[in-house]
């Protein structure tokens, strides 16, 4: 295919061959928009187009650096478009010290540092103008001085294209070795740490590492190119690497033929008096093997038949002619930089337990390790199957091993700082882990329960040891997404929290549906992850987990209150909606075999109906759950007197109608959790709310219909200033209690 | 940011002041293209202005800084005046406060243009709002006391040479203009010579403290300009000389400088150099509201080639720029002149066609590792 304009061969030298060079020549020459740029000369008979330009770029009156109204600039476009244009200073006398400066693709030395950016995307959308106007704005943004962070080196020491170090995160070990060398597409990356392990392929790489004097804080500005020019970069900082380098070498020209690199660590410090708060690490290898390097550098000599001798004495080494490759130094990442680069705000390392490492826990304590969140404590006593591996982050060389474990394998493999534990054990029967999982939970700051067994939910709401509990789950269908969370002062237990959950579940019109489909035999809220009745499509996981990821953060970062949250996922158009209820304070009393809670909502529905009613009583029934295993009756709802109820001033008798489909539709959406759990009623102003003896034969009344259910059962009478109950339950009376309307 | 913009109009004044609070100042008002040539290139000020407003009918001050047709054509069509009904219709601008010297209400005999703003000036001083006289003649008073007015009853509308003007201040509006000229003494000539009684004005911005001076100084000659410079010394106002950015007088007219054009560059006398050399700052900036500078002497009027070399000798001074407004961004498609007043001083926009550095800029792409 033709190119547009391509030139042919023989071509006058002064047509560019370069389509882009042509295209700002002509750009250059129209008048209808402004390019405040001006062509000073071109010349395309050498190996580059080359295109002099004077660019005004728009400057402030206070500059960082002396950028001028009139820059004169050099161009040289690669005549196929390989490579971007680099991008030359004219003026004699300009700052190129103090600008950001790359190494040219043309071989010219030190152009100025334009683009950024992988030239195959960039070339796409770089017509003339934004090609001059890249210029200009780099030339305002460098006068502004928004172009390099403080301590930035202006120069890179090394091109990006070059061979790759890997060093271990934090500080950089005293002694490294060459782990694993790894070639691709020409280049090598090497990693480096503090053991000694070999598997290097083929070629073999020998560490000469150097740590210099403590350096006050700044930017190298110039890369050694040879041996003499690192020699004496490192004089002043008080390393003679001639000398160690010989030493070093003398002791290594028995072994094989290895390609020398050499790392030298340049502790940093703000200042003269300062601790050393940094190190910069940079690498060379020299362009000879290291037999040929110990003959260049004096200490070697070959004798006729090619054997190395080693030289005691002799004449001064030409360092300059020894080249050096640079090689980039990357550091991996620990923690701390883990929440640098993924901009989390937290300064430190949080302690978390996550009970259930399957489909959603196995996915969010990835997700908030590579967020550099904290370390996990990982508590499962289940065995990983293959059928995991659809919604797991576990792999399938996992199979078969506690899930526990792997995930703790997996976190401890994502960032270069490991910490995480693993206790296989079930939560609800740990036998001889139960005191690491106390200990565990008594560290964390925050533990969350994955498993989605409202057991352990109650387990934890209890465990005293907990400093504070949250708990992810799905919805049956897997496109709800539910979190629950105690404030700091666990002043609403996880387990009051989950019942006003199951409560709004019931009765808030747009979760209508979100239960629907629990089965009511078996499990409540979550079909368990090896149920596979359900399929769960991976990207529902990733997507819900992924916002559960980030609150666990938010939650993190906000002790204050407790958390209802909810977002439903519309798997038809990837749309998400968040839901909010407001946790309610609870009511808690101990009674003889009972704990009762009573939500401030329920106390707060009876105060307002009976406010309402004045001055005749009125009452209703009450909605609430309950969890026999650990004898608890949460009472969150006071519904209002139906209409075919009697009201006067002295008594009530309530009525029936439309009762029980209303309260049947809410134990059907909350998954056959919220139940009638006894009724209220209002006493008038003057008389107090203790039980008259009416009120005694509607507890009698409760008591032989309820009883023999084996659910517990309530009676609570709202008064002017307290609302008094009593609770029964297998034959008995649990007992009385009041709530003080002035502390709520 | 608060922005200064400077209008292609040829060789007349024109200066909108827009800052943060939305509040504005136009300084002068000087419609001069003729829309029936096609090759005019100077701009279409109303048109210009009005697009500036957002969709306001009203600029809190408009000053005149004198009635030469150069620094107030077409304003009698298109601003709201309150003297007479005919210039009273929905589409004209407002003006709140109009700002004169008095000059513009003493002076006799004017026509056309002139004639209806001195009426409107006076209107507004004898209905004692919406407007403030610079300069306080003795013949001020004698033309409110031929009216019947209380002399004193006025005070609060004039201001005079070294105070600020009140309707603006650093706090509340991030602006303050200081008032250089005219000063009585330059009024009380009978023949009343417009040029040298107008309003010469030090305007000083404040952006996060960092204060940028902008010198607004009409068309004064050399004698006025040495004398505002002698006087303002004299009352250790030095640093109300102070310009980061100067609006050079007289669409770059040698008269402004020295009596004499001199042969490549004109040499003013002493004060005015120091004003020049010694009170602009680093990076400032002159602005000429003119024609392009001519390469030869054909034309007696401005601006002048001389001038200008010496203008462009103290921008190179200052490391600062010489801009002329007929010729900015080029000659053949000048366009508004328009300065951005921020934390590290000012800045000239030079914006190319379209937002191309805006849209190609090396916006980081997530998700690729750093680099």
């Amino acid at each position: 295919m033709l190119r547009r304009g391509r030139a042919v061969a023989g071509a006058e030298a002064d047509t560019p061959r370069s389509q882009r060079a042509r295209d700002l020549l002509s750009y250059l020459a129209q008048d209808s928009v402004p390019a405040f740029a001006r062509l000073q000369g071109s010349d395309f008979s050498g190996a580059f187009d080359q295109v002099d330009l004077v660019v005004q770029p728009e400057l402030v009156q206070d500059k960082a650096v002396d950028i001028r109204h009139k820059e004169p600039v050099r161009l040289l476009f690669w005549p196929d478009d390989e490579y971007p244009p680099s991008v030359f200073s004219r003026r004699d006398n300009f700052p190129i010290d103090n600008v950001h400066t790359n190494f040219a693709a043309t071989g010219d030395g030190l152009s100025l540092c334009i683009w950024e950016e992988n030239w195959a995307d960039l070339k796409r959308g770089l017509t003339a103008q934004a090609l001059v106007e890249r210029i200009r704005d780099w030339f305002a943004r460098t006068a502004r001085g928004e172009l390099h962070q403080e301590g930035q080196s202006l120069e890179p020491l090394i091109p990006s294209t070059a061979n790759t170090l890997i060093l271990p995160s934090g500080v950089p070990p005293e002694k490294c070795y060459v782990q694993k060398a790894i070639e691709s597409a020409g280049r090598y990356t090497l990693l480096l740490g503090a053991s000694e392990t070999r598997d290097t392929g083929f070629v073999e790489f020998s560490l000469f590492q150097e740590t210099v004097e403590p350096q006050v804080h700044g930017a190298l500005h110039a890369r050694p190119t040879t041996l003499g020019e690192l020699r004496d970069l490192l004089e002043p900082m008080g390393t003679d690497i001639s000398k160690k380098l010989g030493d070093w070498i003398v002791g290594r020209m028995a072994g094989n033929d290895a390609m020398a690199v050499l790392l030298i660590t340049i502790p940093k410090k703000s200042s003269a008096e300062a601790e050393v708060e940094a190190f910069e690490v940079i690498a060379f290898s020299p362009n000879v093997r290291l037999h040929e390097l110990s003959v260049l550098i004096g200490r070697a000599e070959r004798t006729p038949e090619g054997a190395l001798g080693v030289l005691l004495g002799g004449a001064e080494p030409d360092l300059s002619a020894i080249k050096l490759h640079g090689w980039r130094v990357v550091n991996r990442i620990d923690r701390s930089l883990a929440r640098l680069y993924s901009g989390n705000a937290a300064e430190r390392d949080f302690k978390l337990v996550g009970i259930g490492a399957g489909a959603i826990g196995s996915h969010v304590m990835a997700n908030t390790t590579r967020a550099g969140l904290g370390t996990w404590t990982v508590v499962d006593d289940d065995v990983l199957l293959p059928h995991n591996l659809v919604r797991q982050v576990q792999t399938n060389d996992m199979i078969g091993w506690p899930k526990a474990e792997t995930q703790r394998a997996l976190l401890d493999a994502i960032l270069d700082e490991d910490g995480c534990k693993a206790i296989i054990a079930n939560i609800l029967d740990s036998g001889n882990e139960r005191a690491a999982i106390d200990e565990a939970l008594a560290e964390a700051d925050l533990t969350v329960d994955f498993s989605a067994s409202p057991a352990a939910l109650g387990y934890l709401a209890d465990a005293e040891p907990a400093a504070r509990v949250a708990s992810l789950f799905f919805n049956p269908d897997g496109c709800d997404l539910v979190l629950l969370a105690e404030d700091g002062n666990r002043s609403v237990r996880i387990d009051e929290i989950e019942a006003q959950y199951f409560l709004a579940a019931g009765t808030c019109r747009p979760l209508m549906r979100h239960l629907g489909s629990a089965r009511l035999d078996m499990l409540r809220y979550a079909n368990a992850c090896q149920d596979l009745t359900r399929p769960l499509p991976p990207w529902q996981v990733q997507t819900l987990s992924g916002i559960a990821a980030g609150q666990l953060a938010t939650i993190l970062s906000d002790a204050d209150r407790s958390r209802l949250h909810l977002w439903r996922l519309n798997p038809e158009n990837g749309l998400v909606l968040p839901f909010s209820v407001t946790v309610s304070q609870v009511s808690r009393h101990a009674l003889a075999d009972f704990r009762v809670s009573v939500s401030q909502n329920a106390v707060a529905a009876m105060r307002t109906l009976r406010e309402r009613a004045a001055p005749n009583e009125t009452g209703g029934v009450l909605l609430g759950s309950f969890d026999l295993s650990r004898s608890v009756l949460h009472v969150l709802d006071a519904l209002p007197a139906p209409p075919d109820s009697r009201q006067s001033p002295t008594y009530f008798e309530r009525g029936a109608k439309d009762l029980k489909p209303h309260v049947d539709a809410i134990h059907l959406r909350s998954a056959g959790t919220i139940q009638y759990v006894g009724e209220w009623h209002s006493h008038p102003k003057g008389v107090s709310a203790r039980p008259s003896g009416d009120d005694e034969g509607v507890f009698a009344y409760l008591q032989a219909h309820i009883e023999p259910t084996g659910s517990p059962y309530a009676m609570f009478i709202c008064g002017e200033v307290d609302t008094w109950f009593r609770v029964g339950w297998s034959g008995c009376i649990s007992g009385e209690g009041t709530i003080d309307h002035a502390a709520g | 940011m608060p922005k200064v913009t400077f209008f292609p109009i040829g060789n007349a004044d024109t200066c909108l002041i827009e800052l943060d609070n939305d509040r504005r100042t136009l300084f002068d008002f000087a419609d001069m293209r003729n829309p029936d040539d096609k090759d005019d290139k100077r701009c279409d000020l109303e048109g210009e202005i009005r697009a500036r407003l957002d969709g306001g009918n009203e600029i809190d001050v408009v000053a005149f800084t004198h009635l030469d047709t150069d620094h107030c054509k077409r304003a009698s069509e298109v601003f709201w005046l309150n003297h007479a009904e005919k210039y009273q219709d929905d589409d004209r601008i407002k003006i709140k406060t109009m700002w004169v010297p008095a000059t513009a209400i003493l002076e006799e005999g004017v026509k056309g243009q002139a004639r209806t703003l001195r009426s409107e000036a006076r209107h507004r001083f004898i209905e004692g709002e919406g407007i403030r006289v610079f300069g306080r003649p003795d013949a001020l008073n004698d033309f409110l006391k031929e009216r019947g007015i209380d002399p004193a009853k006025r005070r609060n509308l004039i201001s005079d040479a070294g105070t600020l003007a009140p309707e603006f201040n650093l706090a509340a509006d991030g602006i303050e203009f200081f008032v250089l000229s005219p000063f009585a003494e330059h009024c009380e000539d009978d023949t009343y010579k417009r040029n040298d009684t107008a309003i010469f004005m030090q305007a000083t911005f404040d952006v996060d403290e960092r204060l940028t001076r902008l010198l607004l100084s009409a068309d004064v000659g050399h004698e006025v300009i040495d004398d505002i410079i002698r006087i303002t010394r004299k009352k250790k106002n030095d640093d109300r000389l102070i310009w980061d950015i100067n609006n050079v007088p007289h669409h770059t007219s040698y008269l402004s400088l020295a009596a004499e054009k001199g042969k490549d560059e004109t040499e003013p006398g002493e004060r005015i150099a120091w004003l020049y050399e010694d009170q602009g700052t680093k990076g400032a900036l002159l602005v000429s509201t003119s024609c392009p500078i001519p390469g030869n002497d054909d034309s007696d009027q401005p601006p002048h080639r001389q001038a200008a070399n010496y203008y462009k000798r103290v921008a190179k001074g200052h490391d600062g720029e010489f801009l002329v407004t007929m010729d900015h961004p080029s000659s053949t498609k000048p366009k508004p002149l328009e300065i951005e007043i921020g934390k590290k001083g000012f800045s000239v926009t030079k914006s190319a066609g379209g937002s191309a550095a805006l849209l190609t800029g090396a916006a980081p792409r997530a998700g690729r590792g750093g680099r």
